[in-house]
């Protein structure tokens, strides 16, 4: 007996609107997350299938020299707040990131920074880069060669006359968005051996990506 | 107090424990994986946080609906309906590893074991003011909290409180701003086990059980007209019958060596079958 | 009578009328403005707020987001979807369409140079830097655009969620008629329509379309319980669709890169929708009492200013006066600030606004 016509218009509706459905998914391609797995995250399970969550994934910033002064983990009006980052910062990655997290420590000679920004979109991570390397052209930063070819490592040098720390600042893109090394002291060659030595263990922690 | 009540409950949660212990922990326990299960697990399990492949939502569901259920005084017919299936149950799981069956155990047999702690509650219930009865019973999960909980005596501290909380759900004594306090109370419980019971934060029973609360609520909106359904009806009368088979029967079927694409039908369909056949007639409501 | 009394006495149970979605909306609102509020504070530098911690205690049990985040906001579009719904199926679609604009935009254009005199003074860099506060930003978000064009900053950031209520409100008023037939079409095709852009469109492409639609199966949730409330579509159907909307936005959240990417969004989607559901019905006392329908009255105006004159205030007291007075400050200028918009330009914007378009019915009949 064939089903009475409204059952049929349902029926026939709903095949559309999931075939639909699942057309644009398979026919998606590397646009949107149609038809990508590896778009869909999770698919590796650390632990017990049937816990709640994933066991913790690894560590994305390495734990710096020193006492820890800052550690903190937000958007970007959280760290905002924290008067940790200056205003010309602030106008590049809130138009870029999504969320921060930022762990400082001193010790008597240098201070130690590790941060990474996440981007508010996956591809964003080197025209966030590019933007924080106009930045820190302007204000006087200037490149300085390291081994590691996927970093940008800058420094900045008070000019005659004027005082302030001598700063490097490091960045490049992970997996998990653009990571900053920086390390500032008065003495430049302590802030200098410090800076590579922590560039070479955050490097270990979270890989750059090409 | 009810008759018949919180069938609905009774029906989905009997439906999620089958999934879960049948499904779910057997595939673990042996090595195995199968799709659809995994695909629940990454699009609803991880997403909202309820493990074990929402086996123990439901059992706390099962738990909500029986202590619902108590009624004033002894209530034997009760007392048969959870111990006949009970007993049968434990003859199962002596029996079937004698002839190479598996059998599964825990967690199941909680649910069993504190239906009958909690048949004689009843009379007390009937004597007292509402809310002494569970707070009493609180009171003695907290004390053991406080003492230490026995190793593998985990389960029926977290289970318990939520049966404690059915009782109060189905004592119409009670206002409602006592009933959330009793929540409250539960959610407080259980926050404090995962703090002393080594194992049990990792998964995040206060979310399963606030799930499970919530979750009861709407369903006991529902029992007049989805719980009237007579799939819903049967599943929550038998839901305790599809309890101890799906460790006991169920686990030796799968055990049989099938692929699970067949064994877990076939293991199914015979946890149904057998379910149906002790058909307990001397009282038609669910709820006992 | 006395002022115990006065306060017990409670309106009558309004036919049709849901009391607990007054309830609902009030808990929603606090929700939204604490959690703005708490990480404001908790993202300070030396601020201790022991109350914050010990609620983030707690709800760190059920692993929901600290400081109550996307509780409130979830809620308020479940009720959203819930009420424009119902609303639905007794006004013509441009009538329809027109009502929620009205309703919701006038009173938005006059929250914006509101919020734009605080940026501007530099009293809220954690809601949007000084340097934001541009005549051209103030311009683009009248109708979202510092949401579209690239490198514009907004300086009211709660009205992304108006964005997506107003999505869903054009959408509604083009499957009125549908929905007025077939209710369940409505909710069955913005699904499939949710899907498929999800499917073509980038997350990093027309930056505000995947925020929508991530955030647009909350608003139809609400208008699937609506619609089972009615009785407009059977439990089982209602449960379904309302499954395919709650996996789409699983969907969101697990391809997610900016907005919603982390843990604790869908289990509180679930236990607001489960709330939501239990609470819609409420008709005690409190329910019914004049404070909470008094409160449910300036829901909006709080949504649009909490924010800005909370962290205004508290940006400017806290150096002079420590935390715990800036905080009360905050608070009790935010009560009147509130109260003020809402009796001077709300309500009249809204009741004159109203009464045209109540005149131009009847004069076209």
């Amino acid at each position: 007996m064939a089903p009475p016509p409204r059952a049929a218009g349902v029926a026939a509706t709903l095949v559309v609107l999931v075939g639909l459905s699942a057309g644009a998914w398979a026919l998606g391609g590397d646009r949107g997350d149609g038809g990508d797995p590896r778009s869909l995250r999770g698919g590796t399970v650390y632990g017990d299938p049937r816990l709640p969550k994933s066991a913790a994934q690894p560590p994305s910033l390495t734990e710096p020299a020193g006492r820890v002064s800052v550690r903190l983990s937000g958007s970007v009006a959280k760290i905002a707040n924290a008067d940790v980052l200056g205003d010309a910062d602030l106008v590049v990655l809130k138009a870029w990131v999504r969320s921060i997290s930022v762990v400082v420590t001193h010790d008597d000679e240098v201070t130690r920074g590790v941060w990474l920004f996440t981007p508010k979109a996956e591809q964003a991570s080197k025209g966030l880069m590019n933007a924080i390397e106009l930045l820190y052209g302007r204000v006087g930063y200037r490149p300085v060669p390291t081994r590691h070819p996927e970093v940008v490592a800058l420094r900045f040098t008070p000019g005659a006359g004027e005082s302030g720390p001598i700063t490097y600042r490091a960045h490049y893109a992970s997996s998990r968005g653009v990571v900053r090394v920086e390390a500032f002291g008065p003495d430049g060659t302590t802030a200098d051996l410090a800076f590579l030595e922590l560039l070479d263990a955050q490097l270990r922690t979270l890989p750059p990506v090409s | 107090m009810r008759e018949g009540s919180a069938v609905l409950a009774r029906a989905f949660g009997i439906c999620l424990v089958v999934y879960s212990y049948l499904g779910g922990l057997w595939l673990d326990r042996h090595g195995q994986r199968f799709g659809l299960v995994d695909v629940v697990r990454e699009w609803l399990d991880r997403p909202l946080g309820i493990g074990e492949d929402f086996g123990v939502l439901g059992l706390m569901l099962l738990l909500l609906a029986s202590g619902h259920a108590v009624r004033p005084g002894l209530d034997v017919p009760r007392l048969v309906r959870i111990a006949v299936p009970a007993g049968v149950g434990a003859v199962l799981a002596v029996v079937l590893p004698l002839f190479g069956g598996e059998v599964l155990v825990e967690p199941l047999v909680w649910v069993v074991a504190i239906e009958l702690v909690l048949w004689p509650v009843g009379a007390l219930v009937a004597r007292t003011p509402a809310w002494l009865v569970p707070l009493v019973l609180l009171l003695l999960v907290g004390v053991f909290l406080l003492v230490g909980v026995p190793p593998g005596f985990a389960m029926p501290v977290v289970l318990f409180p939520l049966a404690v909380l059915g009782l109060v759900f189905g004592d119409d004594r009670l206002p409602g701003w006592a009933s959330v306090l009793f929540g409250l109370s539960v959610w407080g419980l259980l926050a404090w086990t995962e703090a002393v019971v080594p194992g049990v934060a990792q998964w995040w029973y206060p979310l399963t059980a606030l799930v499970a609360v919530l979750v009861f609520l709407v369903t006991l909106r529902a029992d007049d007209t989805v719980g009237t359904r007579p799939a819903v009806h049967w599943l929550a009368r038998r839901s305790r019958w599809l309890l101890v088979l799906t460790g006991t029967l169920g686990w030796t079927v799968l055990g049989f060596g099938l692929p699970f694409p067949v064994g877990f039908p076939l293991a199914l369909a015979v946890v149904l079958l057998v379910a149906e056949l002790p058909r307990l007639r001397r009282t038609s409501e669910v709820s006992a | 009578m006395t002022a115990t009394e006065e306060n017990a006495v409670a309106a009558p149970v309004r036919a049709g009328y849901l009391h607990g979605l007054d309830v609902l909306r009030v808990v929603a609102s606090v929700s939204i403005a604490y959690h703005h509020l708490a990480a404001w504070i908790h993202g300070g530098r030396d601020n201790t707020f022991p109350f914050g911690d010990a609620l983030n205690a707690a709800t760190s049990t059920l692993h929901l987001r600290g400081e109550l985040s996307f509780v409130g906001v979830a809620m308020m579009l479940l009720i959203s979807g819930l009420v424009v719904t119902r609303v639905a199926f007794r006004e013509r679609p441009v009538e329809f369409l027109t009502r929620r604009a009205v309703r919701v935009l006038p009173v938005m254009w006059v929250a914006l140079p509101i919020s734009f005199a605080f940026v501007v003074a530099g009293l809220t860099p954690s809601m949007a830097p000084q340097s934001a506060a541009t005549v051209s930003n103030l311009l683009l978000d009248t109708w979202f655009g510092t949401y579209i064009v690239p490198g514009a900053t907004s300086i009211l950031p709660i009205t992304w969620s108006l964005m997506v209520q107003l999505v869903f409100y054009a959408f509604t008023a083009l499957m009125i008629l549908p929905l007025r037939r077939w209710p369940w079409l409505p909710p069955a095709v913005a699904a499939a329509a949710i899907s498929i852009t999800m499917s073509l469109v980038p997350e990093a492409a027309a930056a505000p379309t995947r925020t929508i639609v991530a955030f647009l199966p909350i608003v139809f949730i609400g208008q699937i319980i609506a619609l089972v409330r009615l009785g407009r579509v059977r439990l089982g159907v209602g449960l379904l669709l309302g499954a395919a909307h709650f996996l789409l936005f699983i969907r969101a959240e697990l391809v997610a890169v900016s907005m919603l990417s982390g843990d604790g969004y869908q289990n509180a989607l679930l236990i607001d929708i489960l709330v939501v559901i239990l609470g819609m019905d409420a008709s005690g006392r409190i329910a019914r009492s004049r404070w909470i329908a008094v409160l449910a009255k300036r829901t909006y105006s709080v949504y649009l200013l909490h924010m800005p004159i909370m962290f205004g205030v508290l940006g400017w007291l806290k150096p002079l006066v420590g935390l715990p007075l800036a905080v009360l400050g905050a608070l009790l200028a935010t009560a009147l600030g509130v109260e003020l918009f809402h009796r001077y330009v709300e309500k009249p914007t809204t009741t004159t606004l109203r009464r045209l378009l109540d005149r131009e019915r009847h004069s076209t009949g």
